[in-house]
């Protein structure tokens, strides 16, 4: 069995004072693919933002353990360059800072070496056109107009250039029309290997379709209650989430 | 093609012109000395505390110079006003034993009416005194106090030393001055803790007497967890002389509470109106100005915010509408004192037939006031080009943890617009009238229902020449 | 070295006095030989470049907004750079005009007044350098003098980059006649404090400026600016876009006027302040002022401040970049939009590494997160 990549022990976290998580377990292994679903306001987001270190967010129990290091307390940055990633539900719009600019900054901070421009600028732009994006959108400010398919496109162009060894896709089909999520899902699958790890939080399942699904966990009021194969999605989408939750 | 040009009509004054005959019972000489102030203390009968408040104002009046910005106050000759005017009657708390001619003036005015249907409390001020007040049973039950200011220096003394003039202390400039020297009736009002008065209360000042200055000063106190709302309203037929309106109003928002202040102003246009306002609210507590400035010659109004305990709010809403020989010089101030305020400030003008409405104001954010925010909204509308607009706010933010917005505009009805509303089917007049009374629409839909009709009834359109 | 102090007001109107905003305070420097050795003038031989003022009028000199009579004969007197650049009707200038005026050690006071004469129909582009060597104390104050005629465009770039120990003080007084556009880019990057000033007269129907100011305010510095259109003419256009950072002890005070006078028919005018403030001891005063007398025109402001969000932050730094790395991007971003517009490369690199060596001095040390 290879080590673990990720490992969550009674997570508890509030947000002013209110208790939103509420002793989480998970464990994830390189390679896999996790799926975690749960009703509205099971605190889904709020495990995705707390892992990447959201500031907003106070840890009260439990801790975070990434490749056998306790990253609770780190900041958001460090964890990004230790390799985890978020695709944010409601990505932030930046005037005045270009995509492209953008990436380069996060690349450069990530490696800790200067960026080679050309080869950057190749990569960027195969990426761009595997997720049928204009290479226009590299010289636009941040999500600055972006409609919700855009926004969604500009995360997955993010993971991919950032390669990192644990992605949190949260709710990244959402909002987006059959083809998007199609596009999407297929760049996801680019992504996986056997050295990384994807976590992907989710309300439909046609993002799912290109992927080899490990674990699926239900959660519910700040707790994960179920965890099984893939066959859960099939149960929860034809049954609901009471099935489950038994 | 020369543009048309809206035509609003000055708000009509038919009602508030209607003038009485001046039978004061008493009147002091006209000017300032120390022997009027004295004359008025003791036509009150009042405590030595409030005498001697009275005479060291006039000597602050004395060395404070006029203010050395805003509107030109040059006509102002305090020499020519008659600071106290004694109307012919004592205070009662019946319309009936009320003298037939101050009776009829607050008739026409409406307010024993509005007192029967939509009010808790009235007071009426006359002139100088106080001549009607009236508060429901059930709030006098629930400890509500609601009386002229007078009464409340004699019957709630402890209260009125405490406060009176602290938040506007007379060396705030020469007005306040002036005002804490021959300040005369005026509304007193206490709500106790966890009190809440859920129809308004209201004070009406009427100044009839020709060449007088009216001070009335209003002294609210709104206890922890208690709530009120609170209406002033205005008037004075028009005299070829220049009359004077120096008022101070002093509210105390404690912890937790919320008062709502709404003033409709509607002096008429010999009036200097120079009136100071100001709030202090503690933690938690809200404030909402809502103040229509509709008449007056000269008009210099801030009304202030002091948000001195954590998580206090300020809302202003103004309006300010400026025609011919009007300068209207409106806003509001807001001082963030503790951390987590909020205020916003949404302030419309209109101008014309050359009027000139200044708006101006500060917002001041303190190092401890971490946290905070404001938001300034301030649009003006002007209705042809010898009107003028102006707008002068002052933003000082002291430390780094706040979000502050400011937005002003400033233009006439947009062509556009009444395209727009045209291809909708809508005339040209109509249209509009209806982006007119669209732009006042935030500030009426804020005015209690009476005041809002009042409102739209005073902003009559007509449109001049047709289409094509 | 000859001195002037002065407080001048520098509101159209004055507003409360408590709020200290109505007078800037003016220093005034002039060397008392007239010695002019630390000035650079690069241009083509189609440009007129000569050292006396004769024959140079203005019907309304647009700079005697900004100071007193007093202050007008100092200047008049004591200046030691003084030169007047013409560009001829119908020409257009390739290559930029470059005017470099440089504080040395030895060369630390200078008074400098200039006139540029843009004439009708011209084309050209003309660029400013403020630069300081050595590490002594320095001296300047200026008065810069526009006019654009007919149908010339003229676009100014004017960067301050003074060191650390240099006093900075700066008029400027455009007026653009009918269908003339002036464009000028102001960056106020370095100095002790700066007080500079900003009067443009849109006098020609039509006529047209854009006004971007950039500055970085840190440690104790004082920013004192003040920027004023006047809107004379029907169908003119004028626009103010200010965007700062503020580190450290820093203070700045930007009273911005759009004032529409009567006969301004159809103009438009806005201005735009941005200022982020990435320090808890900054001061932040903004005074942004609409004054109008014209029915038919549309005025607008806009101003915001404070410090980035924390899920700006949160989201920059969950792609690896640190809190100071993303405020520098965040502090750039402010400025990108007015520097996109500038053609040269080096010089728009110079003024961001002045913003960059600012907040990596200490200036990110805000509590952030």
């Amino acid at each position: 069995m290879q080590k673990n990549l990720l490992e969550i022990k009674d997570l508890k976290a509030t947000v002013e004072g209110k208790l939103i998580l509420n002793g989480v377990d998970l464990t994830i292994r390189p390679g896999e693919v996790h799926v975690l679903m749960g009703p509205n306001g099971a605190g889904k987001s709020t495990l995705a933002n707390v892992i990447m270190g959201d500031p907003r967010f106070e840890v009260e129990e439990g801790n975070i353990v990434f490749e056998g290091e306790d990253i609770s307390k780190e900041k958001p940055d460090a964890r990004a360059r230790k390799g985890i990633f978020l695709s944010f539900q409601a990505p932030e719009e930046i005037p005045g800072v270009t995509l492209e600019n953008f990436l380069r900054a996060s690349r450069a901070a990530c490696s800790g070496k200067p960026v080679k421009i050309f080869a950057f600028k190749d990569e960027l732009s195969e990426n761009m056109k595997a997720l049928g994006m204009d290479e226009a959108y590299a010289k636009r400010y941040l999500n600055v107009g972006f409609s919700g398919g855009e926004k969604k496109k500009s995360e997955i162009l993010q993971l991919a250039m950032m390669n990192p060894k644990l992605a949190i896709l949260d709710e990244t089909d959402s909002g987006l029309d059959v083809d998007a999520v199609k596009l999407i899902s297929e760049n996801i699958a680019r992504f996986r290997n056997e050295n990384n790890a994807i976590l992907i939080i989710t309300h439909i399942t046609k993002i799912l379709q290109n992927l080899p699904i490990d674990y699926v966990h239900v959660l519910a009021d700040g707790k994960i209650v179920k965890t099984g194969d893939a066959s859960i999605v099939d149960t929860i989408v034809q049954e609901g989430f009471s099935s489950v939750l038994g | 093609m020369e543009k048309q040009k809206t035509m609003i009509e000055d708000i009509s004054r038919e009602l508030y012109d209607i003038k009485n005959a001046d039978v004061a019972r008493y009147k002091t000489q006209k000017g300032l000395t120390p022997d009027i102030v004295c004359e008025i203390s003791k036509q009150k009968n009042e405590p030595d505390w409030m005498l001697a408040h009275r005479l060291k104002s006039l000597e602050h009046y004395n060395k404070i110079k006029m203010p050395a910005w805003g509107p030109s106050l040059d006509e102002l000759d305090m020499s020519q006003i008659v600071t106290y005017v004694r109307p012919n009657t004592d205070m009662k708390n019946s319309w009936n034993d009320i003298p037939e001619d101050i009776k009829e003036t607050f008739d026409r005015l409406g307010i024993p009416k509005a007192e029967k249907e939509s009010l808790a409390g009235v007071g009426a001020q006359y002139d100088s005194e106080v001549v009607y007040h009236n508060v429901k049973q059930d709030l006098l039950n629930q400890g509500v106090i609601y009386t002229d200011m007078e009464s409340a220096v004699q019957e709630h003394e402890d209260i009125v030393r405490e406060l009176f003039m602290k938040l506007v202390p007379p060396t705030d400039h020469k007005f306040a001055a002036l005002h804490g020297a021959v300040w005369s009736g005026g509304s007193f009002v206490y709500v106790p803790e966890g009190v809440h008065v859920s129809i308004p209360l209201q004070s009406y000042f009427r100044l009839n007497a020709p060449g007088a200055g009216q001070f009335e000063h209003t002294l609210i106190v709104v206890e922890k967890n208690a709530s009120l709302h609170f209406i002033e309203g205005c008037s004075a037929p028009k005299y070829n002389q220049l009359n004077l309106h120096a008022g101070c109003v002093e509210l105390y928002v404690r912890e937790n509470a919320k008062l709502r202040y709404s003033t409709i102003e509607n002096w008429s246009k010999n009036m200097m109106n120079l009136n100071t306002k100001r709030a202090s609210v503690e933690k938690n507590g809200t404030i909402e100005w809502i103040s229509g400035t509709f008449g007056s010659h000269i008009t210099m109004l801030y009304p202030s915010s002091m948000l001195k305990g954590e998580g206090a709010k300020s809302e202003f809403t103004g309006i300010t509408f400026a025609s011919s020989g009007q300068h209207l010089d409106t806003g509001t101030k807001v001082f963030h004192m503790a951390p987590n305020t909020s205020s916003t400030i949404n302030s419309r003008s209109i101008s014309k037939d050359g009027g000139k409405s200044i708006y101006r104001s500060s917002v001041t954010i303190t190092p401890k006031a971490t946290g905070s925010k404001s938001s300034v909204i301030c649009e003006s509308l002007m209705l042809d080009n010898e009107s003028r607009a102006d707008t002068i706010p002052v933003m000082d933010i002291q430390n780094d943890q706040v979000d502050i917005g400011h937005e002003a505009k400033i233009g006439r009805i947009s062509d556009e617009a009444v395209f727009y509303l045209m291809t909708r089917g809508l005339s040209e007049e109509e249209a509009k009238a209806m982006i007119v009374r669209g732009f006042v629409e935030p500030i009426a839909k804020e005015l209690p229902l009476e005041y809002a009709v009042e409102m739209n009834r005073l902003i009559t359109l007509e449109l001049e020449g047709t289409i094509g | 070295m000859i001195t002037h102090a002065k407080k001048i007001d520098r509101m159209p109107e004055r507003t409360w006095s408590w709020l200290k905003v109505n007078t800037a305070d003016i220093f005034l420097y002039a060397p008392e030989d007239k010695k002019e050795e630390s000035v650079l003038i690069q241009a083509s031989d189609k440009i007129e470049v000569r050292k006396d003022f004769t024959g140079v009028t203005f019907k309304t000199d647009p700079s005697k907004h900004l100071m007193n009579e007093e202050i007008e004969s100092f200047i008049e007197q004591n200046s030691n750079i003084r030169y007047y650049i013409r560009i001829p009707k119908n020409h257009k200038e390739e290559e930029p005009i470059r005017i470099t005026l440089e504080i040395t050690d030895e060369y630390n006071v200078i008074g400098e007044d200039i006139v540029i004469e843009a004439e009708e129909n011209s084309e050209s582009t003309i660029i400013v350098e403020y630069r300081s060597k050595g590490k002594e104390e320095g001296y300047h104050s200026g008065r810069t003098r526009v006019l654009v005629h007919e149908k010339a465009c003229l676009k100014l770039v004017r960067a301050q980059l003074f060191h650390d120990e240099v006093k900075h003080n700066d008029i400027l007084g455009a007026q653009v006649q009918k269908e003339g556009k002036l464009t000028m880019i102001q960056a106020e990057m370095g100095s002790s404090g700066s007080t500079a000033g900003w009067n443009v007269l849109l006098s020609g129907e039509e006529s047209e400026v854009n006004l971007d100011l950039v500055y970085v305010g840190e440690k104790e510095k004082k920013l004192d600016f003040t920027s004023r259109i006047e809107y004379q003419a029907a169908k003119t256009n004028g626009q103010v876009r200010a965007r700062g950072v503020l580190l450290g002890k820093s203070k700045k005070i930007l009273r911005d006027t759009l004032d529409f006078v009567s006969g301004s028919k159809e103009a438009k005018g806005r201005e735009e302040e941005d200022v982020l403030m990435l320090s808890k001891n900054v001061r932040n005063i903004s005074v942004p002022l609409l004054f109008c007398g014209e029915d038919d025109v549309q005025g607008e402001h806009a101003a915001s401040s404070g410090r980035p969000s924390d899920s700006t932050l949160f989201y920059l730094m969950s792609r690896g970049l640190s809190e100071a790395e993303a405020k520098k991007l965040l502090a750039e971003s402010k400025f990108a939009a007015i520097l996109e517009e500038m053609k040269e490369e080096a010089l728009k690199e110079e003024i961001l590494s002045y913003l960059r060596v600012a907040i990596e001095e200490g200036g990110y040390m805000s509590e952030g997160f």
